[in-house]
C-alpha cells in the first residue's frame, strides 16, 4: 500500500535551479515540498502571523539542513529537528506567552479533509482527557514552560508534567499503532 | 530515589521543549548517564513533531517561501567538512516514516543520491590532488644539483627519449616520444654504459599507442657503486627485460649534467 503524503496545501512554486542539490531538484527542495506546509502551520498557529511564520519557516529549514550537512540522518530525523525548530523560533518570534490555545488542535472533521497523517494525529488528540490535551496545547502552541502552566491551571507542577507525559505516551502509541495498520493495510 | 526515576516524568516535557532552563540543563546531564531516558526522549520528540500535524489550518504559506528556504538554506551553510555518523533507528515505526512509504523513498533517495554525488566528487578532487603531486615530484626530479641528462636518438636523427637521473631520489626519469610501442611479448630495456665494462640495467617500459611514455625507474646499487657512466642505450627485449642486450641499441646517448 502506498500512503498518499501529499502536502494538504501544496505549493505550486517550483525553483528554476536550487543549488543544493545534484540536478534541478534539490533533496532539500524536496523536503520542503513535504514539510514545508505543516511547517508553516505550526509556525503560524504560534506567532498569528504570515510575515513572522515564514520567516520562523526560512531560518528553521536553514537550521534543520545545516544539522543535516553536519550530521546526516534519516528523513524523520530532519524532520524531528525541523519541528522542533519551528516550534522554539515561533515562540520566540511570538515573545509573549499565549495560553489562549483551546482553537489551536484541528478539529477531527476538519482533519478528514487535509489527509492521511492529519486525520490521525488528531483522532489521537481527540482521545486525550480533556484536561490533558490543554496541557499540551499550553506547553505546544502556548510556549508555556511547566511553572507556568502549573501557575496559569493553579496546578501542581507534577500534575503538569505527569499530564504532559501521559498525553505523549497516548499519542506515540496510537500513531505507532495507525502506522502498523496502515503499512500493513 | 535513584536518578531515573526522578526524571522518569520529565522526559515528554523535556522533548516538547517546556522545561525551563535550570530543569532542562539538570534533566541533559541525567541523560548524558541514562540510555532509557534518551530512547525515550528520542521517540517522544517525534511525536512531538508530529503533533505539528494536529495544527489548526491556517492557510498556506506564499509562493515565494520556497525560494527563500532555498536560498538562506545555501547561504548558511556549514563550513568544514561533514562527519558523517552512524545512522540511528527509533524501535518506534513512525507514521512519519512507516506510513510514509512516498515520503521515506522520495526523500531518502534524494538525500543519498546527493551524498553519493558529494563522495565522488570528493574522491575526484583527491586524484587530481594526488596526480598534481606526482607531477610536482616528477617536475622537481628533473632539476637540481645532482641530476643528470641524457638525451637518446638514432644516430644521426633528432632525440626521441630523455632519460633524467635524479642522484638525490636516486630514480631515474624516462620521457620518451615517438617511440612506437614494443610489440607483444616484447618491452624496451635502458641500459648503464660503461666503457670497457658489461652493460647493467636500468630497468625495462613501453610506450603506449602514441608512442610515449612517461616511467620513474628506482636506481640499482650496482649502478651508483660502479662510479661514472659514460652511456645509455635502449634496447627491445622479451617482457620482464634480459641480463644483457640482445640487439644493438637502437637508441643512445651520452650522460650530461642538465645546468
Amino acid at each position: 500500500m502506498t500512503v498518499d503524503l501529499t502536502p494538504a496545501r501544496p505549493n505550486p512554486a517550483q525553483p528554476s535551479d536550487s543549488k543544493l542539490g545534484v540536478g534541478g531538484r534539490s533533496a532539500l527542495g524536496e523536503l520542503y515540498d513535504h514539510f514545508g506546509g505543516v511547517a508553516y502551520s505550526l509556525a503560524y498557529s504560534i506567532t498569528a502571523n504570515r510575515e513572522k511564520a515564514e520567516r520562523v519557516v526560512t531560518l528553521s529549514f536553514a537550521a534543520a539542513w545545516n544539522e543535516h550537512e553536519r550530521r546526516p540522518g534519516a528523513p524523520r530525523e530532519f524532520f524531528s529537528a525541523l519541528m522542533s525548530a519551528v516550534r522554539a523560533k515561533a515562540v520566540a518570534q511570538r515573545g509573549a506567552k499565549r495560553c489562549d490555545t483551546g482553537a489551536r488542535f484541528e478539529s477531527s472533521e476538519a482533519a478528514a479533509n487535509k489527509g492521511s497523517v492529519e486525520l490521525a494525529v488528531s483522532q489521537a488528540l481527540q482521545e486525550l482527557p480533556d484536561a490533558q490535551r490543554n496541557v499540551l496545547a499550553l506547553a505546544y502552541f502556548g510556549g508555556l514552560a511547566v511553572a507556568e502552566i502549573a501557575a496559569e491551571l493553579q496546578a501542581p507542577m507534577s500534575y503538569v508534567k505527569e499530564s504532559l507525559q501521559a498525553a505523549m505516551r497516548h499519542l506515540r502509541s496510537v500513531l505507532t499503532q495507525r502506522s502498523s495498520d496502515m503499512a500493513s493495510a | 530515589m535513584s536518578g531515573h526515576e526522578q526524571w522518569a516524568e520529565a522526559a515528554a516535557a523535556y522533548a516538547i521543549g517546556s522545561l525551563d532552563e535550570s530543569e532542562r540543563a539538570a534533566f541533559e546531564q541525567h541523560l548524558s548517564a541514562c540510555a532509557t531516558c534518551r530512547g525515550d526522549v528520542r521517540e517522544l520528540r517525534e511525536a512531538a513533531a508530529m503533533l505539528a500535524y494536529g495544527a489548526a489550518s491556517q492557510g498556506g504559506p506564499s509562493a515565494e517561501l520556497r525560494e527563500r528556504v532555498l536560498r538562506e538554506a545555501r547561504d548558511v551553510r556549514p563550513i568544514g567538512s561533514a562527519q558523517p555518523r552512524r545512522r540511528r533507528f527509533s524501535v518506534v515505526p513512525w507514521l512519519a516514516a512507516a506510513a510514509s512509504l512516498t515520503l521515506a523513498v522520495m526523500a531518502g533517495r534524494t538525500l543519498r543520491a546527493e551524498r553519493a554525488a558529494r563522495a565522488r566528487l570528493a574522491q575526484e578532487l583527491e586524484q587530481v590532488r594526488t596526480d598534481l603531486a606526482v607531477r610536482d615530484s616528477t617536475i622537481a626530479a628533473f632539476f637540481g644539483p645532482e641530476v643528470h641528462v641524457v638525451s637518446l636518438s638514432p644516430t644521426g636523427e633528432k632525440p626521441s627519449m630523455r632519460v633524467f637521473w635524479n642522484h638525490t631520489r636516486n630514480i631515474f626519469i624516462v620521457t620518451a616520444f615517438n617511440v612506437p610501442r614494443a610489440p607483444d611479448g616484447k618491452t624496451y630495456q635502458l641500459w648503464a654504459i660503461r666503457k670497457g665494462k658489461q652493460p647493467l640495467s636500468m630497468g625495462t617500459f613501453n610506450t603506449d599507442a602514441s608512442g610515449r611514455a612517461t616511467a620513474i625507474l628506482a636506481v640499482a646499487d650496482v649502478i651508483t657503486d660502479g662510479g661514472f657512466v659514460d652511456l645509455c642505450g635502449l634496447t627491445m627485449e622479451p617482457v620482464g627485460g634480459s641480463s644483457q642486450p640482445t640487439e644493438t641499441p637502437r637508441l643512445v646517448g651520452e650522460w650530461r649534467h642538465t645546468d
